[in-house]
């Protein structure tokens, strides 16, 4: 059971950080017309949701590989 | 609930599952389509694919079900279950590349798409639903492939890619529950049913492997449950384990690179134990990472990708009821 305990806490990250990314792209991210109209018009909300989406989907991706290969890693150094 | 679709999604598919693996080993065996199982000692040969008995199942309760409630939904999904397997048997008999492959299974989005049968609100936990209407088709077409070969790629071991899918489908029967989907209810039960009867010959000592054509043909069923039951955050927490096996896999081999062609091996096998390879190249594989702290049996690695598979379900149950 021990070793499973890392790959479990992997797991409760990507799901406790996928819950607030998802926060921003719905709350924060809809209202930004109402915030920044003008700064807004020549890209489109559309589009900007998308592309914010898109990056913060990306950056949950990354940290989660980036957490799996440390973890890997320092495993493997530890046991050279 | 009426019984003929409940039968249609549970009995049915587990009987005809099983007596379609049994005929189909048969026949396999007798026909010389076995593979060796790297994971025993000595030559063990087993039959493969068992793709055929599993896409029989499927079928045959998807038609049951669309007999009695019918739908663009369950239209859709048999026609993608059908496509998935069309591309797996091909894989199974004629070795696609590793890209040929999934840009064929983005094909099984087309019938979801076709049919108009997914909902571009896209539904997320505790803020509500956001409409995606130009960017939901496109994940769609990105999500048909990438679920099938993280389910591919899950069939690491005897039994594994089976139960994997038994535990993972329960959250979605749960979110379909809760929704009253009843539509979306049975046609989880039958993916249920099918792998549970799969289950009984893959399991440990398998006594046939489902081949490409049974795994892509189960993933696409499952993603097109959640594209059309509009079960995607459930559907994608509770492949937690499968995802992080196959990115991390895909990541560490930069590409979509077939797994013959891939030269370092994630782990060893000595003694009958599973060992995780030592190699910094070797590919990282959710095996790997739970074999780094010693060697198991095959049988234990199995256990514990069950254990961490109710672990992301129950994450998934938790995201159901957040919806």
């Amino acid at each position: 059971m021990r070793r499973l305990i890392p790959i479990l806490l992997i797991f409760a990250y990507m799901w406790a950080t996928i819950i607030p990314i998802s926060f921003f792209l719905l709350k924060v991210v809809a209202n930004m017309p109402e915030v920044f109209p003008k700064a807004l018009e020549p890209v489109g909300t559309a589009t900007l949701k998308v592309a914010i989406g898109a990056i913060l989907f990306v950056v949950w991706v990354l940290t989660s590989k980036a957490i799996v290969e440390g973890y890997v890693k320092r495993k493997l150094k530890a046991q050279a | 609930m009426d019984l003929g679709p409940l039968l249609g999604s549970t009995l049915l598919p587990f009987i005809l599952t099983t007596l379609l693996t049994e005929l189909l080993i048969r026949f396999l065996r007798s026909k010389g389509f076995v593979v060796r199982d790297y994971h025993k000692q000595g030559m063990k040969m087993v039959p493969r694919p068992g793709g055929p008995s599993i896409f029989a199942g499927s079928m045959a309760s998807m038609a049951v079900l669309y007999y009695f409630m019918p739908s663009e939904g369950l239209l859709a999904m048999a026609l993608s279950v059908a496509i998935a397997f069309a591309v797996g048997m091909l894989d199974d008999f004629f070795t696609l590349g590793g890209i040929e492959k999934p840009l064929l299974l983005t094909l099984s989005a087309v019938p979801i798409l076709a049919l108009g049968a997914y909902d571009y609100h896209l539904r997320f936990p505790l803020f509500g639903a956001a409409r995606l209407s130009i960017v939901y088709p496109i994940l769609v077409v990105l999500s048909m492939p990438v679920v099938s070969n993280t389910v591919n790629m899950i069939d690491v071991m005897n039994g594994v890619m089976s139960s994997f899918m038994i535990i993972a489908t329960i959250p979605l029967a749960f979110f379909f529950l809760l929704q009253g989907n009843e539509e979306m209810l049975l046609a989880s039960l039958s993916l249920i049913s099918v792998c549970l009867a799969f289950y009984l010959y893959h399991r440990y000592p398998s006594k046939i492997f489902p081949g490409d054509s049974g795994t892509l043909a189960l993933g696409a069923m499952y993603g097109a449950l959640a594209i059309v039951g509009r079960a995607e955050f459930v559907g994608m927490v509770a492949l937690f384990p499968a995802i992080i096996n196959s990115f991390s896999y895909l990541a560490s081999v930069k590409g979509f690179i077939e797994h013959r062609k891939v030269k370092e091996r994630p782990i060893e096998v000595e003694g009958g134990m599973l060992k995780a390879s030592r190699s910094m190249k070797a590919p990282i594989t959710l095996v790997r990472m739970l074999l780094l702290d010693g060697p198991l049996s095959e049988r234990d690695v199995a256990k514990n990708i069950a254990i961490l598979a109710s672990f992301s379900s129950a994450l998934a149950i938790l995201t159901g009821v957040m919806i």
